[in-house]
């Protein structure tokens, strides 16, 4: 039965299979050979950098170039039998398939590197690495795709890549082969002209994936980049990782306000939501400003993202998604010396880097009415409210938006008021009828409305809410028993600060097992919460109705509440004070000229 | 009152079978046929699907009718790992039966079915060596010595050791 399959349904069964799988699956007899081949070498490079500690990966690199050695054409051949290149590489038997036509992505880092693992000999790696582009550029059909940079496949692999590059554009076959570009994915380790030359030619790129590490906005090829962006007719997704400020880039976005679909930002920038606004067909924005955490020197910015990735790995830290700034790292230090009693070992001090904690954002831009708003397809929005101005853009935009948010996901980074917070609270509750997600922070004064966000968005799955202050929300959680979403797939109340009886906590959850669809439903929690309460959680997790995830009051969300200045109580240039509640009190024990602890009046002191 | 409009299919061997309009149109080609040819009360020939084949498929498309319809473009990424409890049920059907549906599903573009069917021989594929596969799916294997050695030697980086 299986001979009168045709081919699209072979390759829907294998596109999802594991290399491992499809290796076996190339065996099994011809067809199936002729079908998953081409699955097999849509990145084989990739497939191997991930996992680049295997004692065979040399071998592995290798392999594969040896393989696209064999297909080059009859002329580079017989270019390179002329040089001193080692003999094993050039078989003269003829390959059974015309491997680089399987090929989907490019990505030049790899195959520079590659070529240089496999001819040691610096003099021909250039020959093999112009030969083998030509070879892609020519039969790479498939090749939508060209990358100049590793850390979609796997972080802090860049640097240890050899990379020779060169002007691809004098390579024959380049031009043609640019403008079929739909992806391309930058960073800044790579020379501008590399891309000045893509900018040239390359009209169709759809998604543009970049991540700006240098220092200095000009070296950085923010020229190049604005060029590029400009000359693309369909930009449609845009995705923006810097350390440093992109404005100049960022702004040729505004002609892109047709095509635009989904946009995500995590950096510094200075301009205001309205920028937006235009943007006809965004689903998807995401603005994570960093201000805060300027970096100015990209040695000490990868040095400390190795440091953290260390914790990360050692257990010590969550995952974080901050970009990582000295005053993250040394505050990391201290407290892991304070845990394991061990000296600490000084950071370096970087002048510029005494900004300002807080700042306000730079650009005051008047709010523009519903009524010139276009952004009714936007339905994933994710930021950080950073000032009230952009809390109140966030409050405008969702109510343009009418009602297709489904996810949204707001971070405060600055000190923002209970009066706003509350304000934007009962935007979402009014208006967006459709969420899925949220995150959001409730100021006490708003907690009495969490029912009616069950009420109002009955689609809602995942529920995080956070806490700005401790407080009893009990009375609430009864009233909230009646109305849980039957979708609810995860929840968080106001971790760390929000306390409940154990009567009301039972009466909601409940409400939970008598209403919702699918249980066990994830529930987050700390140990704030009374010893009677946990035990009514446990008893539901042995239930069935929970998933129970223990929050620990870690380093990461002391330093996380520090650097959002979540409960900054007063700054200057030279010391920001957070106040901080007696459970982490206990937490932080930090005495020395940067931070200090007055347990009396719950008040840290930060030095800058 | 739309959603009580029926319509008439017939397999392969003439069995009528009547599903609402909205069961129907899970399948893009019942979907553009029935837009095309507007109200009628003519059964719609299906002459490559077998009546216990379709009466699976509408068992399927009856269960899902509520499901949204899934964009083809934008979620080809987003297809989940695992297969839910019913749909498991579902395809604990003998082979012969599996790969007609997978054909009924291609035929018909009930795009959702088609990669449930598609993923659960996936499964049955995942981990197994190639003389495992042939056992499985009781395949020949029809290369020459030559040929194998020359597919193993092209792609020995996958090789494992």
């Amino acid at each position: 039965m299986l001979t009168s399959i045709p081919p699209e349904i072979y390759q829907n069964i294998f596109k999802d299979l594991d290399t491992d799988s499809l290796y076996s699956a190339i065996l099994v007899n011809r067809i199936w050979c002729s079908n998953a081949i081409s699955i097999l070498w849509q990145n084989p490079l990739e497939i191997l950098y991930q996992n680049d500690d295997s004692e065979y990966f040399e071998t592995d690199v290798k392999s594969v170039i040896k393989t696209y050695i064999s297909c080059l054409p009859k002329e580079s051949k017989l270019m390179l039998s002329f040089t001193d290149l080692c003999i094993d590489l050039l078989t003269s038997s003829i390959p059974t398939f015309n491997y680089p036509s399987f090929l989907h992505t490019l990505n030049y880092l790899l195959l520079s590197d590659s070529v240089n693992r496999t001819i040691k000999d610096n003099s021909n790696v250039m020959m093999v690495q112009i030969l083998l582009c030509k070879l892609f550029f020519d039969q790479g059909f498939h090749i939508r795709s060209l990358e100049f940079s590793t850390h979609m496949i796997k972080d802090y692999l860049d640097s240890h890549l050899k990379t020779i590059y060169m002007n691809l554009r004098e390579i024959p076959g380049a031009d043609n082969f640019f403008s079929r570009i739909q992806r391309l994915c930058w960073r800044d380790d790579a020379p501008p002209y590399c891309l000045s030359s893509i900018a040239e030619i390359a009209k169709e790129i759809r998604v543009l994936d970049i991540l700006l590490e240098s220092e200095n906005e000009n070296e950085s090829g923010s020229n190049e980049l604005f060029t590029l962006i400009n000359a693309q007719d369909n930009l449609q997704q845009i995705t923006i990782i810097s350390l440093k400020k992109t404005t100049k880039a960022i702004s040729a976005l505004r002609s892109k306000s047709n095509t635009l679909r989904k946009i995500f930002i995590k950096g510094i920038t200075s301009f205001s939501l309205d920028f937006f606004y235009d943007c006809s067909n965004l689903e998807e924005l995401s603005l994570l400003y960093n201000e805060s955490h300027l970096l100015t020197n990209p040695q000490i910015a990868r040095q400390l993202r190795t440091e953290i990735q260390g914790y990360i790995q050692a257990g010590t830290l969550d995952r974080t998604q901050m970009v990582p700034s000295v005053q993250m790292v040394s505050a990391i230090r201290r407290t892991v010396a304070n845990i394991q009693g061990t000296t600490i070992p000084r950071i370096q001090t970087i002048t510029n880097e005494k900004k300002k904690l807080l700042h306000s954002s730079e650009v005051n831009i008047q709010p523009i009415g519903p009524n010139h708003s276009n952004l009714s397809k936007l339905t994933v929005f994710q930021i950080n409210l950073d000032s009230f101005q952009t809390t109140e853009q966030v409050i405008d935009i969702i109510q343009c938006n009418n009602g297709g948010l489904r996810e949204l996901r707001v971070q405060k980074t600055a000190p923002i008021t209970v009066e706003h917070l509350k304000q934007l609270f009962l935007m979402v509750i009014n208006h967006c009828p459709n969420l899925i997600h949220i995150t959001l922070c409730i100021p006490n004064i708003a907690i009495s409305e969490i029912p009616n966000l069950f009420k109002k968005c009955l689609s809602l799955e995942e529920v995080y809410l956070r806490a700005v202050k401790t407080m009893d929300i009990s009375e609430t959680l009864d009233e909230m028993s009646f109305d849980v979403p039957i979708n609810l797939k995860s929840l968080s109340l106001g971790l760390y600060s929000w306390k409940y009886s154990f009567l009301a906590i039972k009466g909601f959850l409940k409400g939970c097992e008598l209403r919702v669809n699918k249980k066990p439903i994830r529930f987050l929690y700390s140990n704030n919460l009374t010893k009677d309460a946990i035990d009514v959680l446990k008893l539901y997790e042995s239930k069935g109705i929970l998933d129970l995830v223990e929050k620990k009051l870690c380093i990461t969300t002391i330093i996380e509440a520090m650097l959002s200045a979540e409960r900054l109580f007063e700054s200057d240039d030279k010391l920001a004070v957070f106040k901080l509640s007696e459970e982490e009190l206990v937490s932080v024990q930090y005495d020395d000229e940067q931070f200090s602890v007055d347990k009396d009046c719950g008040k840290m002191t930060l030095g800058l | 009152m739309a959603e009580l409009k029926k319509v008439k299919l017939t397999s392969s061997e003439g069995t009528e079978f009547i599903v609402d309009r909205k069961v129907a149109e899970k399948s893009v080609l019942l979907k553009n046929m029935l837009e095309d040819v507007g109200e009628s009360d003519m059964a719609i020939p299906l002459p490559n699907v077998t009546g216990p084949i379709l009466n699976k498929v509408i068992d399927y498309c009856t269960h899902h009718r509520d499901d949204p319809f899934v964009n083809q473009e934008d979620d080809s990424k987003k297809v989940s790992d695992d297969i839910d409890d019913w749909d498991a049920e579902f395809c604990k059907v003998d082979q012969g039966t599996l790969f007609e549906l997978i054909l009924s599903a291609n035929y018909l573009d009930i795009k959702p079915l088609l990669d449930l069917t598609c993923k659960t021989v996936a499964n049955m594929i995942k981990g197994k060596t190639p003389d495992e596969i042939r056992k499985t799916f009781n395949i020949i294997n029809d290369f020459t010595p030559e040929e194998e050695e020359h597919v193993r030697k092209e792609n020995e980086w996958c090789e494992e050791r």
